[in-house]
């Protein structure tokens, strides 16, 4: 008995105040840098969990999605091993027949989400492979944003005079320009480029969108970070590190750097889902990759009445994958936030 | 004639026939007895019955009403001055409502067929012995709108003044360029062609260079109807104060969004054959955004919805819908369209047309497009449309039958000949799923079959410019053609006459494709032939021309067939007299009637 009291009110001592003299053999307290703080205010945040647990079950869904598919002996192309012949498996008015699931027959095991009408694919393996697609575009456009945004942000708070006033020309030339008209603009020129190889115009065209996702969409960070930058680098340890004789590269990487972690995190947990919401609705306007979940959803528009299910899987996984990171990415932020004490 | 809208026009026969090669036994056979089925076999040929008189009489039919019809953007958008209409929506509102020509087709109830009827004169016409010269005399007593009587004077200049194709730029009239005499003498607006005669104000006799035996059909389009020339005068703006000569007339007309249309009183139901016109007012509304919503209207059939038609083909999600729900309420009928794969001749040897014609996945193509077979995807190996007098079964390939696929077969054939691994190259938009989705069917096909597929890559905007261009690397192209009139004169010369026709086949410079000559073919043998049908015997001339496609099919098959379309129309419970005008794909607004 006695002992589970003590239990309990060794449980109520707040952590980051206990000394070690004050409880003698208590295991040895460090002291806890502010990512490590964040992560463990992440860890007992309940949406934050719940959410990272839902993304990453999406995100490794999409990653093995040939594996997933060669599995379940479902495809997502018209030829392949395990495609089916759509003049054998749909009905006259091009629906599946009611053995291969909805609109007419149950769900089977065999097409866990039934088969698209017209031209028979699978409906999980079509999915999972849209969401490769679109997570593919929305992480690499993030870290490209990332990357140009962080250099220029750091380079133009940083240097005083010409090259801050060129810099910040540049990010104001690139705020004024219409990111769709680009979009609308560039995808017929990548089609006729490369009309006769379709292999590569896939590629092509994936490439150009995290081009055009990314180019255009760096700038926020780029001010975000050269503001921060603009405040620290009259405080007293940049001074100091500018008195020790440290070069200009070391300031940026090892003084200023790391005092940005917080803000890059939460940028990056932050565009990612608004790359995946940028690149669907891309590809709905028909500017974006063949395949990819904006098509997917586009496509099914026209069935949701008569095959619902169709088109509402694949807008709720979105919007469950949207909306985990968006939740996600606020946590990150509370949890990185000095301001946010809960 | 050109479709319902302008951006499907021509360049929609090639998204129909990328589209539309599909079919598959399986389908037809779960089709069962109640799905609506497009049947062609009985369209045995469009007559004609010069002596057919007015009134035109529905058993059990009821006059009054308003008649409300339904579309999406896109719909009633292209021109409405009769001397420019070129579209085949904007021809059967005019020819069926509003304006009368020459001639007319009625719907005839126990054969389904339309048949050329005496519009505003009293027979089909009378041709000279060798069919350049054609006369018309007009009814007695026919009256515009406004009471004042029409002239052959005014039908003079509505031909006349529509010949200038830089004011009308759809050009209707483009079947009298160079044919009538004077055709080209036209300098402006008020001037008659010379070829062109009004002796009084009953007779027209229309005079031609070379023997146009056609005629008769050619006067059914709106530009052969009367325009007095003081209101024709303003070109621009004729389209908005219309004189009607019809059973309606113009009461609000906003282009490409509504039109409102109340009796025109002058009419004299004893003068039309055709028209029924029962009705009292028509109203059209083509402000809707989506041909769901237009579905979903009919369906309910609820307040106006139940006096509503659509001429738009109900969208293929909901057939199934509406054939559970409103099986009494779809009208489907064939439209006069072919669609066929253009090899290109000057590059594509014979034995690997000939694999092609096995490799096709004719059906599978078709359902990755969304289309229906027996609805509007009907397997053919024949190039004229049915429907078109003289018409007969051409099979040019005789081993393989409408719409059958096997890539064993095309292997075998492109081993023998040493060509496995033949590059085919064809366009699809990747902008367009649908596109895209058949082309990947498309493309499987070919591969199982031996070929080395390589689909060329385009926009839908720049689709129709990339397969006309010569220059674009691509040798299948997909063809369509939807014909001015049923007969053969309306296919065979678009289909296969090189560019430059004055010339040998071995001058031919191919800098653009002639019309729908979509495979380059020239034969200096076929432009012979071509000539010397055109100037046969009228009554000779319907076998000549499915002759002639014969011996073009069978010695030297330059194109492969792939299917007919249909249409698929529905209407509310207060609409009856709803059919379907084959020579157009539209509603026969002449025999509706509202039954409440």
């Amino acid at each position: 008995m006695s002992q589970a009291a003590v239990v309990v009110e060794s449980g109520d001592h707040e952590p980051e105040a206990v000394f070690e003299e004050d409880v003698p053999g208590a295991k040895k307290i460090a002291g806890r840098s502010p990512t490590q703080i964040a992560m463990s205010r992440l860890r007992s945040d309940k949406v934050a969990v719940t959410c990272g647990v839902v993304m990453l079950t999406i995100v490794l869904a999409a990653l093995f999605a040939p594996l997933i598919s060669n599995v379940l002996n479902i495809s997502n192309t018209v030829d392949g091993k395990y495609a089916l012949a759509n003049t054998e498996v749909l009905d006259a008015y091009n629906y599946p027949l009611p053995e291969y699931g909805p609109p007419n027959g149950d769900f089977t095991m065999a097409h866990p989400l039934g088969i698209a009408p017209n031209n028979a694919t699978d409906n999980l393996a079509v999915l999972l492979y849209g969401l490769r697609a679109s997570l593919l575009v929305a992480i690499i456009a993030t870290i490209a944003t990332t990357a140009i945004g962080l250099t220029v942000g750091l380079m133009s708070g940083f240097s005083r005079g010409t090259l801050d006033r060129v810099l910040s020309f540049v990010i104001d030339l690139f705020l004024s320009f219409p990111f769709i008209l680009f979009a609308l603009a560039v995808a017929p020129i990548i089609t006729q480029r490369f009309a006769t190889d379709s292999e590569r115009l896939q590629q092509v065209q994936f490439i150009a969108m995290v081009i055009v996702l990314s180019t255009l969409s760096w700038m926020g960070l780029a001010r975000l970070v050269r503001g921060q930058v603009l405040q620290m680098r009259e405080r007293e340890f940049i001074l100091a590190a500018q008195v020790l004789g440290a070069s200009t590269t070391r300031i940026l990487a090892k003084e200023l750097l790391p005092n940005l972690v917080a803000t890059l995190v939460v940028v990056i947990s932050i565009s990612v889902p608004a790359f995946i919401a940028a690149e669907v609705g891309l590809s709905f306007l028909g500017l974006g990759l063949n395949g990819s979940m904006g098509q997917l959803i586009q496509a099914a528009t026209q069935y949701y009445d008569t095959y619902p299910i169709f088109l509402w899987v694949p807008v709720a996984v979105l919007v469950v994958l949207v909306l985990a990171l968006n939740l996600l990415g606020d946590s990150i932020r509370d949890a990185f936030d000095p301001k946010t004490r809960r | 004639m050109r479709l319902k809208k302008p951006l499907i026009g021509l360049a929609a026969g090639s998204l129909l026939a990328l589209a539309a090669c599909g079919g598959g036994t399986s389908t037809s056979e779960e089709g069962g007895g109640d799905d609506p089925k497009v049947d062609v076999s009985e369209l045995a040929g469009a007559g004609k019955d010069p002596e057919a008189v007015g009134p035109l009489e529905i058993e059990g039919a009821k006059a009054g009403g308003t008649v409300h019809v339904i579309g999406v953007s896109g719909d009633m958008s292209t021109s409405f001055d009769p001397r420019n209409v070129y579209y085949s929506d904007m021809i059967s509102i005019q020819t069926s409502l509003l304006v009368r020509s020459l001639t007319q087709f009625k719907f005839d109830e126990e054969t389904k067929n339309m048949v050329l009827v005496p519009d505003l004169a009293t027979d089909l016409g009378t041709p000279n012995e060798d069919f350049t010269e054609w006369t018309f005399t007009l009814k007695p007593g026919l009256k515009y709108e406004d009471g004042s009587e029409i002239t052959t004077k005014d039908i003079a200049y509505t031909v006349s003044s529509s010949l200038d194709c830089d004011v009308f730029t759809d050009c209707p009239s483009n079947y009298l360029l160079g044919v009538l005499t004077g055709s080209e003498d036209i300098k402006k607006d008020g001037d008659i062609a010379s070829g062109i005669e009004t002796p009084d104000d009953e007779t027209i006799i229309f005079k031609f260079d070379v023997p146009f035996p056609d005629m008769d059909y050619y006067s059914f389009f709106p530009l052969f109807s009367p325009i007095p020339p003081e209101v024709g005068k303003d070109t621009a703006n004729y389209a908005n104060k219309l004189v009607a000569s019809g059973p309606y007339k113009i009461a609000e007309f906003t282009p490409a969004k509504s039109l409102k249309l109340v009796r025109n009183e002058e009419w004299d139901p004893e003068s039309d054959p055709g028209r029924a016109a029962l009705p009292d007012e028509w109203d059209f509304d083509t402000t809707y955004s989506d041909p769901k919503k237009v579905d979903a209207v009919l369906l309910a059939s609820k307040g106006d919805g139940a006096t509503t038609l659509a001429y738009d083909d109900i969208d293929s999600s909901d057939i199934p819908t509406f054939n559970a729900e409103a099986s009494d309420r779809i009208a489907t009928g064939s439209t006069p369209l072919t669609v066929w794969l253009a090899p290109d001749y000057q590059t594509v040897p014979l034995e690997v047309r000939q694999a092609l014609t096995w490799a096709y996945p004719y059906d599978a193509a078709a359902k990755a497009a969304g289309r229906i077979r027996d609805i509007n995807y009907i397997p053919t190996t024949t190039l004229i449309a049915p429907g078109v007098p003289g018409r007969e079964e051409v099979n040019g390939f005789p081993e393989h039958q409408a719409a059958e696929t096997d890539p064993a077969k095309a292997k075998a054939i492109l081993e023998d000949a040493g060509e496995l691994g033949f590059e085919l190259s064809w366009l699809y938009s990747t902008d367009d799923p649908v596109s895209v989705k058949t082309m990947e069917v498309i493309k499987a096909a070919y591969a199982e079959a031996g070929f080395t597929p390589k689909p060329f890559a385009t926009t839908t905007t720049d689709f129709a410019t990339k397969r006309s261009d010569p220059a674009t690397p691509t040798n299948i192209r997909a063809g369509g053609w939807f014909s001015d009139w049923p007969s053969g004169y309306s296919w065979i010369p678009p289909v296969f006459t090189p560019a430059e026709t004055d010339k040998s086949c071995d001058e031919q410079k191919w800098e653009s494709l002639p019309v729908v000559n979509y495979a380059r073919f020239c034969e200096d043998d076929v432009n012979e032939e071509i000539e010397r049908v055109k100037s046969l015997p009228l009554d000779e001339q319907a076998a000549a021309w499915t002759a002639l496609e014969t011996m073009i099919q069978e010695t030297y098959y330059p194109i492969i067939p792939v299917s007919n379309a249909g249409t698929i129309q529905g209407h509310g419970t207060g609409l009856d007299g709803v059919n379907i005008d084959i020579t157009g794909g539209m509603p026969t607004f002449k025999t509706v009637w509202v039954n409440e």
